[in-house]
């Protein structure tokens, strides 16, 4: 692979990059997603947020990704990926063992809902082009698979097909020429300047490719191709919901002997979706939902950090390993007296918690003798004072008794911990963003966004590797601290101009944040580590999308806009159906990437209830803090 | 009938008109001296402060219009919605005491359906298709500069296939727009859902049935659009790209800022060469329009034995250079994708001098181009 000054701002999924840089950049890891068993007999659903890597995983069972990798199999870097992919038998002993062809769902079959026709003729239509294509499409990666050109030599291609007493041969040329009309004609008429539509023409009323591709076999100048064909159809959601049902339908069937392959944008807010038939899951399809789903034993960040490494390696100033770019505790970097300032700070905060009650004594002796680090000591002390702040405010009873170290040690859990630290750092200025995992869980299961980060933080690395004369170079938790907050606030700045809806999107989101920033910060830390999302009910989920399609009002129309783009685009991550005190809740958390904005945490978990109205409220006037007694965490002089 | 494709070398607008400033006055002066001059204007309804300037100068330099159709469609969801709203109602009220009640219709084109789905080209284009609405009047005028991307690109396409079939004896055909950068700036787009072809300029390009030849992109380029050029990269995948900056500019430094601007995306995401950075006139289309179709022209023969190049273009500056994209698009069916923003916003509020600006007249079709 060619060496460039930031790999990280090259997206080998999308664009036209190479074929073999594809595979130099691309993650193994990302393998993990696909079901191991059934990947060939029954529709098998990808539904991820967008930039997760769908596309990217897809485009590697496409032909000349696949030829190149068999051609380069001996290789060191694609050893591994050859094995795995032997192992899902999408590789044989004698080359590539499927024939994928890959379906943009993107280009204009939406619009055929558009065309002044009668539904059923619409959804014929739709079949049809669909159908055209993907007959294009196997001409196509047949062709590519040996090397051939199309469409000049789709005359070398042949369809034997087995299932009857007498094969039937169908030549390329006479497919090529009536799928080549089909798709002309329907799509001249749907990008037609010339109004009303004159196109005379009934449609399909099935994807027959697909029965037929499964029963025949494929061959090239007359020698059989002993591939498995895979139709990969991408971007799902882009069709139209009529359509979308359709096509699932023909793909469910069972009756069906060839790879099918749906991805999707996860959608948990579509009122369709809401509103469809009831799934069956598990029956007629397999369904791979979430990144953060992943099968035991393998990680998203072990996927990111594997693309990381590929990446650093290729860059003109060549990093092995990317992780070492960052260091991972806080070092000379911050001033030693500080730290220590830290540590008495909070040890004066522990004791003005407990004051002068008995029952801390043993506790509050107990750091004084533990011999830690001024950080940790700083650390151990501000967890200290939010277990005395939570007992404080708990306390009824009057006995003013000594607690146990036994009761510390029980209450001292590693949420409180966590909180602490994320105290801590606000107080005194301490960087909290900082390292590995970090960095990966910034990403909030994304890939795109993961490149995002680490590119910035690449591009600081090279300019601070050009500029330095030392022979270490990485980048300092105060330098990766103050980058990734200033990424997330880009983040969030450009929400308006990013995002469908924008404008309401970072209304709601800055509301979000505000909120879970108070929650935070409350003395007593009663979320620890820290609130990062909100929840609403399932029923309000429901009446919101009811009242979405019946357009009710304005501000029910924006409030779901905003909630279903923020959800789309993965800048709000929805989990559906959470049970919390008997009841089932839509959750709904901050993408990782702009908890920095709010100095919120980076772990999953706490979350705050709210009624739909809150969340109307907020679009009209922001969100506005209660007045609470305890003040809020703030920073100290 | 269908479009092809001009493919001969020459271009259409090869000799082109363009009236600026006191030359769009001097222009419609010596129109209206002229007997029988019937006048349809196509506007937008919009809520942009210099939508009546065109037909207000019109007017005063002596053309009455014989039948005004305003294009209303939604300005989004935004805070700002509401003042858009009634910006747009006075924008029509002012049109409507200058043309009159009875010579003044609006007609409402939704830019989406309630699913999301872009629908306002198509209903554009279907509205506008028929010769016979227009064969009454000597001069249609199409002014964009309250209407949004999406509608006018197939309008002024859909205008075109009309007057340039030799069936349809049509007058003069111009697109009209009041250009001032400083408010252009001020109106900010939301972000959009995804890109897409605009109706009428797929180009061909979503045909599996076509070679698989590499796709040339030439965005032309403009201030803030980082997040739309993303995302037309993922759709269109182009295999190189040739941005155009505007050069000559108002702003002599406008494409320093520009290129400072987009530095990552251009050299180290794009891997743009510093040679494939192209120039044309920030305030003639027809210079845009030219640089486009030579270098369509140009790919095309370099890439001819192997297989041949697929010319995409887009528009990210100003409408009036817009045009010169729209114009090469339709003359040598170039695909021109598109994010269709959800609405505005006004970061900061419109004022009286925003209603400036300068007057362009780009003649298309009619006695300019008569043989």
């Amino acid at each position: 692979m060619r060496s460039t000054r930031n790999p990280f701002r090259l997206r080998a999924s999308e664009q036209a990059t190479s074929d073999e840089d594809f595979l130099a950049l691309f993650g193994h890891r990302a393998l993990d997603l696909l079901p191991t068993s059934e990947l060939w007999d029954r529709l098998v659903i990808l539904a991820y947020a967008p930039g997760a890597g769908k596309t990217t995983l897809l485009r590697l069972f496409t032909p000349s990704v696949l030829r190149i990798l068999w051609d380069s199999r001996g290789s060191r870097e694609n050893r591994e990926l050859v094995q795995r992919l032997e192992g899902l038998s999408a590789i044989g002993s004698h080359g590539p063992a499927v024939l994928g062809m890959l379906v943009d769902c993107r280009e204009q079959y939406a619009s055929i809902e558009d065309m002044a026709l009668e539904p059923a003729t619409r959804l014929r239509w739709f079949l049809a082009l669909l159908d055209a294509r993907v007959t294009l499409l196997f001409l196509r990666s047949a062709l590519t698979l040996v090397g051939g050109r199309y469409p000049d030599e789709v005359g070398r291609v042949s369809l034997t097909l087995t299932d009857g007493s007498v094969p039937r041969v169908l030549a390329g040329q006479d497919l090529y020429r009536e799928a080549s009309e089909t798709e002309g004609q329907i799509s001249e008429s749907l990008d037609s300047l010339h109004g009303a539509n004159s196109l005379n023409f009934d449609g399909r009323r099935n994807l027959g490719t697909l029965r037929t591709l499964g029963r025949t076999d494929v061959a090239v100048d007359g020698r059989s191709l002993g591939v498995r064909p895979l139709v990969m159809f991408d971007d799902v959601q882009a069709l139209e919901v009529v359509q979308r049902d359709l096509l699932r339908r023909e793909l469910e069937r069972r009756d069906l002997a060839i790879g099918r392959w749906l991805s999707e944008r996860s959608q948990v807010l579509s009122p369709a979706e809401l509103l469809g038939e009831a799934r069956t899951s598990g029956r007629d399809y397999i369904l791979s939902r979430r990144i953060d789903e992943w099968p035991r034993g393998t990680s998203f960040e072990k996927l990111v950090l594997d693309i990381a490494d590929r990446r650093s390696r290729s860059a003109e100033v060549r990093v092995p390993e990317f992780s070492t770019v960052l260091a991972e505790r806080i070092g000379d970097d911050v001033d030693s007296a500080r730290l220590r300032e830290a540590a008495a700070s909070s040890r004066r905060l522990a004791y003005d918690e407990a004051g002068s009650r008995e029952r801390y004594r043993t506790w509050l002796e107990s750091v004084e003798t533990d011999g830690l680090t001024a950080l940790d000591e700083a650390i151990r002390w501000r967890t200290l004072a939010i277990l005395i702040r939570r007992d404080v405010e708990r306390q009824q009873l009057p006995l003013d008794l000594p607690l146990e170290l036994s009761e510390l040690d029980r209450r001292d859990e590693s949420d409180v911990r966590a909180a602490a630290e994320l105290f801590a750092s606000r107080e005194y200025q301490l960087p909290y963003y900082f390292g590995a995992h970090s960095l990966a869980s910034l990403a909030s299961y994304n890939v795109e966004q993961f490149l995002e980060f680490a590119g910035d933080l690449f591009e600081r690395f090279v300019t601070s590797a050009t500029l330095s004369m030392r022979k270490k170079r990485f980048l300092t938790a105060v330098q990766q601290d103050a980058l990734f907050r200033e990424i997330s606030k880009r983040r969030l700045a450009n929400l308006p101009t990013d995002l469908p809806h924008g404008s309401n999107v970072h209304r709601l989101v800055q509301a979000i944040g505000q909120l879970c920033e108070a929650e935070t910060y409350r003395p007593r830390a009663p979320y620890a580590p820290g609130a990062t999302g909100i929840a609403i009910s399932m029923q309000d989920r429901d009446r919101l999308c009811e009242d979405f399609l019946a357009r009710k009002d304005s501000l029910n129309v924006n409030l779901y806009n905003a909630l279903a783009s923020a959800v789309a685009h993965n800048v709000l991550d929805a989990r559906p159906n959470v049970r919390v005190k008997g009841r089932e809740w839509l959750v709904l958390y901050l993408n990782r990437g702009l908890c920095p904005a709010y100095g919120l945490p980076l772990q999953y978990g706490g979350f705050r209830e709210r009624p739909l109205s809150d969340l109307k409220q907020w679009l009209i006037s922001g969100f506005v803090p209660p007045s609470r007694s305890s003040a809020s965490v703030r920073r100290r002089r | 009938m269908t479009r092809q494709s001009r493919d001969n070398g020459s271009l259409r607008w090869e000799s082109y008109f363009l009236a600026r400033g006191d030359g769009f006055q001097a222009l419609w002066r010596e129109l209206a001296r002229s007997e029988g001059r019937r006048v349809l204007l196509i506007g937008g309804a919009g809520f942009d402060p210099r939508a009546s300037n065109a037909a207000s100068s019109i007017i005063e330099c002596g053309v009455p219009f014989g039948e005004c159709i305003l294009i209303s469609s939604d300005a989004g969801s935004g805070a700002a919605s509401g003042s858009f709203e009634e910006a747009a109602n006075e924008n029509v009220e002012r049109l409507r005491s200058l043309v009159g009640t009875d010579s003044l219709s609006v007609t409402r084109i939704e830019l989406r359906t309630p699913e999301g789905r872009s629908i306002g080209g198509r209903r554009i284009a279907e509205s506008f298709s028929d010769a016979k609405r227009f064969m009454p009047f000597t001069d249609v005028v199409v002014d964009i500069t309250a209407l949004p991307r999406g509608l006018y690109f197939p309008l002024i396409g859909t205008l075109l296939t009309l007057w340039l079939s030799p069936e349809n004896a049509l007058g003069n055909l111009h697109v009209v727009v009041c250009e001032n950068p400083g408010v252009d700036k001020k109106i900010v787009d939301e972000g959009g859902d995804k890109a897409e072809w605009l109706h009428g300029f797929a180009g061909g390009l979503s045909n599996v049935s076509s070679p698989d030849v590499p796709r040339i992109w030439a965005p032309v380029l403009g201030e803030g659009q980082r997040s739309k050029l993303t995302k037309i990269t993922d759709f269109v995948k182009p295999k190189e790209i040739c941005p155009i900056l505007p050069f000559p500019a108002q702003n002599p430094r406008r494409c320093d800022d520009l290129v400072g601007e987009y530095r990552e995306l251009l050299f180290e995401s794009w891997e743009v060469e510093p040679r494939d950075i192209l120039f044309a006139a920030e305030s003639n289309p027809f210079d845009v329009y030219r640089r486009l179709c030579h270098l369509d022209q140009r790919y095309r023969s370099a890439l001819r034995r192997l297989g041949g190049a697929k010319t995409v273009v887009s528009a990210h500056s100003s409408k009036l250079l817009s045009l010169g994209v729209l114009l090469a698009a339709f003359e040598r069916r170039l695909g021109v994708p598109h994010v269709q923003p959800t609405g505005y916003m006004l970061p900061d509020s419109l004022g009286d001098d925003d209603r400036n600006g300068e007057l362009f007249d780009v003649w298309l079709a009619g006695e300019p181009y008569a043989d």
